[in-house]
C-alpha cells in the first residue's frame, strides 16, 4: 500500500509543479524578504501597481498582489495551499486571507456589467444647400442599455480572468521542488498607503512570518 | 439630373468614466456633421401621367441620372462608435522583427507588419514569433472584451538545450 500512496503523492508533486507559470527566483535572497522554518524556505515580494498593470490582463487595481515562492524541506514533500498564507495590514487586525480567482473574476465581471444600464447621446448636425435653397438640421439620438459589452463583463471574460489569475496564482497541492506564483489579497485604497505589510504562512509544516516591504 | 452630394463623417468620439466608477453614466457615443449640395431639376421631378401628376424618374429618359444608384454618398449620421468589434478585445503586437511570422495557439496569423492590432475573442493564447534565422518569442497572453493589451515581442535566438 505504501508504494502506492507513494507514487500517488510524486505523480501530484509532479502535476502540481508543471501547472506553475511563474518561475521561482534561483535563490530566496532574490526576493524582498524570505524567511525560514525546520527546512521550508518562503519569500515573498509585494508588487507595485505599474508591475500588475503590466503583468496582468485583469484589473486587479483593489487588490494587493504577492509574489511567493515556497523551497521545501530536501526529501520532505510539502503539502502547499494559498489558505495556508495571510496578510496582517497592521496591528490592530486581524489577518486576511487571499482570495480565490474565481471569486476576483466574479467580481470584476459584475462590476463591468453594471456599465451596460449607461446612457449614450449621439449628437448629430447637417447643413444642406442646392438650387432649391439652403437648410440646417441638429439632431441628438439618445440610447439607454443594450450597448456593447462593458471591458470585462462577459462569461467568456470571467472564465479567461479566471484562468489568468489561476494559472498565475500559487499552487495548491503536493510540491518537492521550489515554486513560485501569486497570491491576490483584497485591498482598500487605505490599505495601500500602508508602507509594509506582514506575509503569515501556517501550516503543519512550518510557521513563519515575513515583512513585506511595499515599492511605489 | 446632376447631382452632387458632398458629406463628412466626423468620427465617434468614446468618453468613459473610469471603470472602477460602476453605475449609470451619460456618454458620448458618436458626433456626426454633415453637408450635402444637391443641383438639377431634383430627384422626383414632376411629370404628367394619366391626367396627373406623380413623382418619378424611371419613365423619363431625359431625366436619368446614372449616378442615383451608385453615388458614393455616405451618410452624415454614419456611426464608426466603439472602435472595431465589441465584443472583442485588442492586442497591440510591436515585433522587433516586422518580417517575423505569427503564430497564434501554434496556427500561422501572418506577418507581424500585417498584424500590429489584432481584434480577439475574449480567451487566453499562445502568441509565438518566428523569423527565419531562427529567433523566437512566445508568450501566453489573456484577451478581455474592450480592453488593449499591448505586447512587445523582442526575438531571441533559441535556448541551447541544457547537457
Amino acid at each position: 500500500m505504501r508504494p502506492v500512496i507513494s507514487v500517488c503523492l510524486t505523480a501530484l508533486a509532479v502535476f502540481a509543479e508543471s501547472s506553475t507559470a511563474v518561475p521561482p527566483r534561483s535563490h530566496p535572497v532574490d526576493y524582498a524578504a524570505n524567511a525560514e522554518s525546520k527546512g521550508v524556505k518562503v519569500a515573498a515580494e509585494i508588487l507595485n501597481a505599474d508591475q500588475v498593470r503590466n503583468m496582468f490582463a485583469t484589473d486587479l487595481s483593489n487588490y494587493v498582489v504577492v509574489e511567493v515562492a515556497v523551497w521545501p524541506a530536501v526529501n520532505k514533500p510539502l503539502d502547499l495551499s494559498p489558505v495556508d498564507f495571510s496578510l496582517r495590514l497592521d496591528d490592530a487586525r486581524a489577518p486576511i486571507r487571499p482570495v480565490s480567482p474565481k471569486t476576483i473574476a466574479g467580481v470584476i465581471q459584475r462590476r463591468g456589467q453594471s456599465r451596460r444600464d449607461d446612457i449614450t447621446l449621439f449628437p448629430s448636425v447637417g447643413v444642406h444647400t442646392g438650387s432649391w435653397g439652403t437648410g440646417t438640421s441638429v439632431g441628438v439620438g439618445v440610447g439607454m442599455g443594450g450597448g456593447p459589452p462593458g471591458p470585462a463583463s462577459t462569461d467568456r471574460d470571467r472564465h479567461t480572468m479566471e484562468l489568468e489569475l489561476d494559472e498565475k496564482g500559487l499552487i495548491d497541492g503536493v510540491i518537492q521542488k521550489p515554486v513560485a506564483g501569486y497570491l491576490y489579497f483584497p485591498a482598500t485604497s487605505r490599505n495601500k498607503k500602508l508602507t509594509s505589510y506582514e506575509l503569515l504562512y501556517e501550516s503543519d509544516a512550518a510557521k513563519l512570518q515575513l515583512n513585506l516591504p511595499v515599492s511605489k | 439630373m446632376i447631382r452632387i452630394v458632398l458629406s463628412m463623417a466626423l468620427a465617434a468620439a468614446l468618453l468613459s468614466a473610469k471603470d472602477d466608477k460602476p453605475g449609470r453614466r451619460i456618454r458620448l457615443g458618436g458626433v456626426s456633421v454633415g453637408g450635402s449640395y444637391t443641383s438639377g431639376p431634383g430627384w422626383y421631378p414632376w411629370y404628367p401621367y394619366y391626367g396627373g401628376f406623380y413623382p418619378g424618374f424611371w419613365n423619363r429618359a431625359y431625366l436619368y441620372d446614372p449616378f442615383f444608384y451608385y453615388s458614393p454618398y455616405i451618410h452624415p449620421g454614419l456611426y464608426s462608435g466603439f472602435g472595431y468589434g465589441p465584443n472583442l478585445g485588442e492586442v497591440k503586437l510591436n515585433a522587433s522583427d516586422k518580417e517575423a511570422s505569427v503564430y497564434l495557439d501554434g496556427a500561422y496569423a501572418g506577418p507581424a507588419h500585417k498584424l500590429k492590432t489584432l481584434w480577439l475573442e475574449p480567451g487566453a493564447y499562445n502568441i509565438e514569433l518566428r523569423d527565419t534565422s531562427g529567433q523566437s518569442f512566445e508568450r501566453r497572453i489573456y484577451v478581455l472584451t474592450g480592453k488593449t493589451l499591448e505586447v512587445r515581442a523582442n526575438l531571441q535566438p533559441p535556448k541551447e538545450p541544457r547537457k
